[in-house]
């Protein structure tokens, strides 16, 4: 009888020695794909990416035909669709009255409610968006940059509830048929998912400044860190008067207007 | 002990097992299971071995789906050393372009070569491009190097290697 249970413990302890053996294999096999990844050393690099639009230089631009616009949704593949109700946008115009409705008053930038001025996603430090999305497929990044990985989004759109800036677009149709030029350096989005702004986190990643930055013709948008003191970005804040857009709602967005006091 | 009817029970056990092990036998003499490497008209050496590509090449672009759009970690370091973008643009750099000689072929068509055949639906091309005009060109200068740049073997070695590693 003794025996017998110390024969099977034996035996269980074997075959669970058995079993961890298993695990090594396992992490062996995972190790076989090398991953001692290099960085490029052309990356740009920041503690928290931000931008800065300078709406009085905005202001005068009358001939840059919305450059930013056209730069971003070329360079991302954002198609051009006709139905109001499935459009899809990263950046875009919007009157003054409806980005800042608590800001401006009848004599306090009255002059700004009818401009039309570049909005796009935010990139919160508290991004509501994120904490609503049940498969984490939008996150913040630690430089700051709210970014959305589409093969986990499930289309829930919670994202789009969340935003309180209407920067996210929901991909009613396969956005293909409804692009007029394709830049094959960057994917589509499939029909489901959401999509925003990325702050062109793929061409940071190339060492170049976002699209609509470069594209812009009057030099109003400028875009870098906001922890470096040496930031045209934090020169431009510390030297200037700047408004975001519903600050009271505690989000702290990363994109900042600069208006005339 | 006597077998009743070993007339038939001895033979329809012989065509029994000669039936259950048909497979087998028609596989015995190197059968195709109608796989092959995808084309690869450049004759580029891929980023890793055939045989390891052969079985991890999914694993492979897992992992560089997360790297890249969770971690930002956008280079990958072959074993041999050679540096690369990840991403499905540097396969379809090599599966994905027509070769010298016209013949086209699109990443997308040379993975559903595996991957029809064992009925696996492959939604990546939905959003990706499975081929684009002057595609190798505009990857030459994306793959990051920081040693050893992959020789641009290209059309030289597409002659002479028959093929692709």
């Amino acid at each position: 009888m003794n025996f017998n249970r110390r024969a099977m413990l034996k035996l269980t302890l074997l075959a669970a020695a058995g079993l961890a053996r298993r695990r090594p294999l396992f992490a062996a096999l995972a190790s076989a794909v090398p991953s001692d990844v290099l960085k490029p050393g052309a990356a740009l690099k920041a503690g928290r990416w931000a931008m800065v639009i300078d709406l009085r230089k905005c202001r005068e631009s009358k001939d840059c035909h919305d450059a930013c616009v056209h730069a971003c949704h070329l360079e991302h593949n954002v198609p051009d669709i006709a139905n109001p109700r499935h459009e899809v946008k990263w950046i875009w115009r919007e009157r003054g009255a409806h980005l800042f409705p608590d800001q401006l008053d009848e004599f306090r930038g009255a002059a700004l409610a009818d401009q039309p001025m570049p909005a796009l996603c935010n990139h919160c430090a508290n991004p509501p968006c994120t904490r609503v999305c049940p498969t984490g497929a939008t996150f913040k990044r630690p430089d700051g940059i709210v970014v959305m990985d589409p093969h986990r989004c499930i289309g829930c759109r919670f994202c789009m509830a969340a935003c309180p800036y209407g920067s996210r677009s929901f991909n009613w149709e396969d956005p293909r048929p409804s692009l007029k030029n394709v830049n094959p350096d960057y994917p589509t989005r499939g029909k489901g998912v959401v999509e925003k702004c990325s702050f062109c986190d793929e061409r940071l990643a190339q060492g170049r400044m976002p699209a609509c930055v470069e594209a812009c013709t009057c030099g109003a948008m400028a875009f870098g860190d906001l922890r470096d003191e040496q930031s045209p970005v934090v020169k431009l804040l510390r030297e200037n008067y700047s408004i975001r857009r519903k600050p009271e709602l505690g989000t702290q967005p990363a994109v900042y207007y600069l208006v005339s006091k | 002990m006597k077998l009743y009817h070993g007339q038939y029970i001895l033979p329809g056990l012989a065509l029994f097992l000669v039936v259950a092990t048909l497979p087998i036998w028609l596989g015995a003499g190197g059968g195709s299971s109608g796989f092959r490497s995808p084309p690869n008209p450049n004759g580029e050496r891929c980023i890793e071995s055939k045989d390891f590509m052969r079985v991890e090449h999914m694993r492979v672009l897992v992992r560089w789906r997360d790297e890249v759009v969770r971690e930002g970690n956008r280079v990958y370091v072959a074993t041999d050393g050679r540096h690369w973008e990840k991403g499905l643009k540097t396969c379809v750099a090599c599966h994905g372009y027509a070769d010298a000689h016209g013949k086209s072929t699109t990443a997308a068509a040379a993975c559903s070569e595996c991957h029809g055949y064992v009925d696996a639906k492959l939604d990546c091309w939905n959003c990706h491009h499975e081929s684009a005009a002057g595609a190798v060109e505009r990857m030459r200068p994306r793959v990051w190097s920081g040693t050893a740049m992959p020789a641009n073997a290209g059309a030289l070695a597409a002659s002479s290697r028959k093929e692709p590693q």
